[in-house]
């Protein structure tokens, strides 16, 4: 369970890493705590996989301090506690379910029986099916359960939906629990704020390179409640954005697009204001919205 | 789980044994169950050698000579594709990266492609061998057999260096390619496919720059067919090229590291 | 992990038997044999020189020597000689060169001298043969032309009882028994005089084997022992028993030419022996044989694809008929042991075949007696030793048995390390002998196909006369065609064959005479009787004892198998298994003799009826 008070089992801490003129993490701190899920939320080129690097010991840290349970997060007897499933990653085609748990068992001191892996990861009678012969969905079942080969106390899951559709999505994610109950130490990234409400209990919100939100699901999820309003008015733009809860407006043709935290208090003003509104459209906000006023409560919140 | 006081187990020594074990293992069999990789590998020594050496046989030293050279040409094969093709396909696919989070020793990754290429190394040699003995009358004393065998199968050294340098280098596809091109020149400018000594000068003076000359002329030696060069000089250019391809594979390790 | 640990045992099985696989694959591909003709014209003779060669000296064995040959002789031995630009050179590495062998126990006649030196057996020392065959052979030692056959040092006669041991073959070798001791020192002058070596003296009265012969006394031995040394000759000793073996030692003998299997020597005894000087020729080959462990499936298959005589085949391929097989099994195993403690008590051991008896090869069978010897505890060196180096030194061959300067090129040029394995002595790749080339192919024609034996199994009844139910029928025959003047005639009366002649005693050879059948269309051309078991016949006669002889039509097995039976005065039925016939190859008969045979010397008639093969 999330407990402040007990020492993080990984961290990263003041991490600047950078590609060419390209800064991955700008100054990037974050902790891991023992027997908790945490979700790493962020868009595509937040630095998500760039922090997951650096506390496989894949990636050499710049700038910085890494730490997985104490040690240096490349050393072997970190590996040997961890497992890990990458955003991108197969292996052979030509060998079997089986033949993968077992090669990967081998390599931890107290590897996870196969049958075990097998039904932990839902893959019961794909055993000795050829790892090219399964589906995405299934592929990364199989890497899921390549992660806990060595009973892992701590696992990292890259975005380890990506590219599946809801049904196996939602499948993933039911194992993705069984870690939790068994008490394992989760670390995943994703850029669903679905997924990450779903399965974790803590979430960390990145946008370039930075963390621009922490909290429980709930309280991100709140903060993040935002609506896209689109409808043809009169009413100037700037008029609208000095409405109340209005986060921000913009001209699209004919159209203003109006994303706020309070869509009855605008509608309402609005209709007011302009009785001829015309083509509304109410929608919940996409993601990059949310990190817009993630970021914008961040930047405030630095700024006060 | 049982934790120890630093709570890190390591392994005993027999699981590092079982990791060697199942690592070349599953390196084997994903090799053996590839057969766009095995066919080529086993049948092209064997069809080559069949044509040149028995059905040909342009001198009556021609099969115990080209049992020498296609022997090597045989080891060239396992072992640049296992581990210059096979190394890029891991490194593409991010299998190479997933290992590297895990506990596997490297040596268990790479003694298992060179494993690997020794066995297909064997069933060539073994095929080569009874079809020179058989089809084309080839008699040595038992020495000289198992030191053709040895010699031959040494092969993998240079040869399994030359393929991690090209691993550690280059993508998958053009793995492929760059393979082809070292693979097929290479043994036609040694020697491997016709004696050297039937090609013009020009090229004697270029086969010395390639391992697979120095390799093919150890080879021969053993059955006193080769060009009359110092055994030790051989050996010793084998052991640069080695070194040097390790160095270019170390080169180009630490430059995937660093992205 | 057990799961993953029995992966792991079966990966490691599968490597474990694709290597096993891979070795033997290897261990199997067909090694380079040199092909009697071409390869072999290749290697140089009379004066060149083999470099980088293991050299088993007569002693010892020394890596990468050169041995320089020149006009026959061994000119140099050393590490890297400065051999001249132009001599011929041998390739020495991975094998062995050993002095030519020296078979410290045989018989000669028929191929056994080609026999022999065709498989590395450049010298042999004959403890019995037929003195003018002997004298005609002996001066082929003296030089260094080429030739076919072993070098031969011979006894010559022996000296046995009347009846005794070495008279069973006295129709083709001739024994002057004696049976007094003050006959010791004129038999011995006659030897001398015909050119005997050495004295061969058989003490033996076959309780070893179960059987009783006539012997020389004790005291006999004794005397022909003291006559030999009177003459300045060596004095060897026949014997089968422990008690023989101490006599002979007490009595002066300066060699026994076999081990017994009787009785164990205790380790005093051995090493009073030992102290005493004594030799030994275990002769374990026909030990082995005699118990029923004779070497002939190994030695033939290990030959290779030498050449091997007719003769060798055959010598090989029969078996010791008669005595006690229970008695000879645990004797054969005694004998060993014997050997093995005589060995260690310090007694020199010489080795020696009895080839060509039954169940061993001239040659060939010198290869056997040196795996025995190994058996028997001595070293590959000891081994070699005992066959090389010290029968030279005890013979006084000064001129060779060993690799050294001035010695005689007689040398073995073998394929592989036999200091590391000894049974790899059979891979001769080449035999010098004087320097010469030893031809080992052989140009020995071939037997005539036999024919088959008809269905019939009685050939004659005598009913209708002398006649045969088949083959070339009877015919009278005697020592005349030897130059003897034995006589014969044949008649049939009241249905049976009535043999009577005249058995004249004469100076040389061995005088007999009698009937002779053969079952062929010509005389001695040969009928497969493999299929028979037994020649039935009814006799009676004067109550002497008459010879029933197998000849088979191979000119190689001069001397016929040989059974006796007794004609007594009342018809009886003889029945004689084919398999006591003990040279005889019941695969080629060529002719089938009832004969009488000195002594006694004088008349006799018998008869013969019912002639049965069955």
């Amino acid at each position: 369970m999330p407990d402040g008070s007990t020492d993080p089992i990984a961290e990263l801490s003041g991490v600047t890493q950078r590609y060419g003129d390209v800064i991955a993490l700008d100054g990037l701190s974050l902790e891991i705590r023992p027997g908790e899920v945490l979700a790493v939320l962020g868009p595509n080129g937040a630095g998500k996989t760039t922090a997951i690097g650096l506390l496989l010991g894949t990636l050499h840290v710049q700038e910085g301090v890494v730490r997985v349970f104490g040690s240096d997060p490349g050393a072997r007897e970190v590996r040997m506690r961890r497992g890990a499933m990458l955003q991108v990653s197969g292996v052979a085609d030509t060998l079997t379910v089986a033949e993968h748990l077992e090669l990967f068992g081998s390599y931890y001191p107290t590897p996870l029986p196969v049958s075990r892996l097998l039904v932990m990861a839902g893959l019961d009678d794909l055993g000795a099916r050829r790892y090219g012969r399964l589906s995405g969905g299934q592929k990364q079942r199989v890497m899921f359960a390549l992660a806990l080969a060595g009973d892992p106390e701590l696992v990292f899951l890259d975005e380890p939906t990506t590219g599946l559709d809801v049904e196996a999505r939602r499948s993933l994610w039911n194992e993705i629990r069984g870690l939790r109950a068994a008490g394992r130490t989760t670390v995943l990234t994703t850029h669903y704020l679905e997924e990450a409400d779903a399965l974790a209990d803590r979430i960390v919100v990145v946008h370039q390179g930075r963390v621009v939100a922490e909290g429980a699901p709930a309280e991100i999820k709140s903060r993040t409640a935002d609506r896209r309003v689109r409808c043809i008015t009169s009413v100037h733009r700037d008029e609208v954005a000095a409405l109340p809860g209005v986060v921000r407006v913009d001209v699209n043709g004919q159209h203003l697009e109006i994303l706020t935290a309070r869509p009855e208090d605008l509608l309402r003003t609005l209709l007011a204001l302009d009785p001829d509104l015309r083509d509304l459209h109410v929608t919940g906000a996409g993601l990059e919205d949310a990190f817009l006023t993630l970021v914008r409560d961040g930047e405030r919140k630095e700024a006060a | 789980m049982p934790p120890t006081s630093d709570g890190a187990r390591p392994l005993g020594l027999s699981g590092r044994a079982c990791i060697y074990v199942l690592e070349a293992r599953g390196q084997f069999l994903t090799v053996a169950r590839t057969p766009g990789f095995t066919i080529p590998t086993l049948v092209f020594p064997l069809m080559f050698y069949v044509f040149f050496g028995v059905v040909m046989g342009f001198s009556p030293a021609a099969p115990t000579f080209l049992l020498a050279t296609y022997g090597v040409f045989g080891l060239i094969g396992p072992s640049l594709f296992g581990f210059g093709v096979g190394l890029a396909t891991e490194r593409d696919s991010g299998a190479l990266l997933l290992k590297q989070t895990t506990p596997m020793p490297v040596g268990a990754y790479l003694l298992s492609r060179v494993v690997t290429a020794l066995l297909f190394g064997m069933v060539i040699v073994v095929g080569l061998f009874l079809l020179g003995a058989y089809a084309a009358e080839v008699r040595l004393y038992r020495w000289q057999w198992f030191a053709l065998a040895g010699v031959v199968l040494s092969s993998v050294i240079p040869f399994c260096s030359l393929g991690l340098a090209i691993g550690a280098w280059v993508r998958a596809q053009s793995a492929v390619a760059i393979v082809n091109l070292v693979y097929l020149p290479m043994a036609f400018l040694s020697g491997l496919w016709i004696p050297i000594s039937l090609l013009p000068s020009f090229f004697r003076d270029v086969a010395v720059v390639f391992p697979a000359y120095h390799q093919s002329q150890l080879a021969l030696k053993v059955v006193a067919l080769d060009e009359g060069g110092s055994a030790g000089v051989h050996v010793l250019m084998v052991g640069i090229f080695t070194v040097v391809f390790l160095a270019v594979a170390v080169a180009g390790f630490r430059r995937v590291g660093s992205r | 992990m057990t799961g993953s640990e029995r992966t792991v045992a079966r990966s490691v099985t599968y490597l474990a038997v694709m290597l096993a696989v891979f070795v033997g694959v290897l261990m199997a591909l067909p090694e380079p044999v040199p092909p009697p003709g071409a390869a072999d014209a290749a290697l140089p003779e009379v004066s060149f020189a083999i470099v980088g060669v293991k050299v088993f000296d007569g002693k010892a064995f020394r890596p990468e020597q050169d041995v320089w040959i020149e006009d026959g002789r061994i000119r140099r031995v050393g590490e890297e000689l400065d051999l001249p630009e132009d001599l011929p050179r041998v390739d020495g590495s991975g094998r062995t060169l050993t002095p030519g062998l020296i078979d410290g126990h045989v018989h000669t006649w028929g191929s056994t001298l080609n026999d022999a030196v065709r498989f590395g057996v450049t010298t042999v020392l004959d403890q019995f043969m037929d003195p003018e065959l002997a004298a005609s052979k002996r001066p082929a030692r003296e030089d260094l032309a080429r030739t076919d056959e072993a070098d031969l040092y011979s006894a010559g006669m022996l000296a046995t009882a009347a009846g005794g041991h070495g008279t069973q073959y006295s129709q083709f070798v001739p024994v002057q028994a004696l049976d007094r001791p003050d006959q010791a020192p004129a038999w011995v002058r006659a030897r001398k005089a015909e050119g005997s070596d050495w004295i061969k003296i058989v003490y033996e009265d076959g309780s070893a084997y179960g059987l009783r012969f006539a012997s020389l006394e004790r005291d006999t031995v004794g005397a022909l022992v003291a006559a030999a040394h009177d003459e300045g000759l060596r004095a060897v000793v026949h014997v089968s028993t422990l008690q023989h073996a101490l006599d002979a030692m007490a009595l002066g003998a300066d060699g026994l030419v076999h081990v017994w299997g009787d009785e164990l020597v205790d380790p005093a005894q051995a090493v009073r022996m030992g102290e005493a000087g004594v030799f030994v020729v275990p002769t374990l080959s026909v030990s082995v044989s005699m118990a029923g462990d004779a070497m002939d499936r190994e030695l033939l298959s290990d030959a290779g694809e030498a050449p091997v005589s007719s003769m060798q085949r055959q010598t090989l391929a029969s078996r010791f008929a008669g005595g006690d097989a229970e008695k000879a099994s645990g004797a054969g195993d005694r004998a060993m042991e014997n050997a093995r403690r005589l060995h260690a008590a310090g007694v020199r051991l010489l080795a020696g075949t009895d080839a060509p008896n039954p169940g061993t090869a001239s040659g060939l069978s010198m290869h056997g007696e040196l795996r025995l010897l190994r058996r028997a505890g001595l070293s590959s060196a000891e081994a070699l030793a005992a066959a090389t180096s010290i029968p030279a030194e005890i013979f006084g061959l000064d001129d060779r048995g060993r690799i050294d300067e001035g010695r005689i090129a007689d040398l073995v040029f073998v394929d592989g390390d036999l200091e590391q394995d000894l049974s790899r002595s059979t891979r001769i790749v080449a035999i010098w002998k004087d320097g010469y080339r030893v031809e080992r192919s052989i140009e020995e024609e071939q037997a005539p196909a036999a024919s088959p034996a008809p269905e019939a199994t009685m050939i004659s009844d005598f009913e209708d006369g002398v006649g045969a139910a088949f083959g070339a029928g009877w015919q009278a025959a005697s020592d005349r065609m030897q130059g003897g003047s034995s006589t014969a005639s044949l008649t049939a009366r009241q249905g049976a064959l009535r043999v009577e002649g005249e058995v004249v005693a004469s100076g040389s050879g061995f005088p007999w005479s009698g009937a002779i059948y053969f079952p062929g269309e010509q005389p001695m051309q040969p009928v497969d009787f493999s299929d028979r078991e037994a020649l039935r016949f009814r006799t009676r006669g004067d109550g002497r004892t008459y010879t029933v002889m197998l000849f088979v039509a191979d000119s190689a097995a001069a001397i016929p198998a040989a059974v006796p039976f007794t004609a007594t005065p009342d018809w009886i039925e003889v029945e004689i298994p084919l398999a006591r016939f003990p040279t005889a190859t019941p695969g080629i008969v060529g002719g089938l003799a009832f004969v009488a045979l000195a002594p006694p010397a004088g008349a006799y008639a018998f008869e013969i009826d019912d002639v049965e093969i069955r």
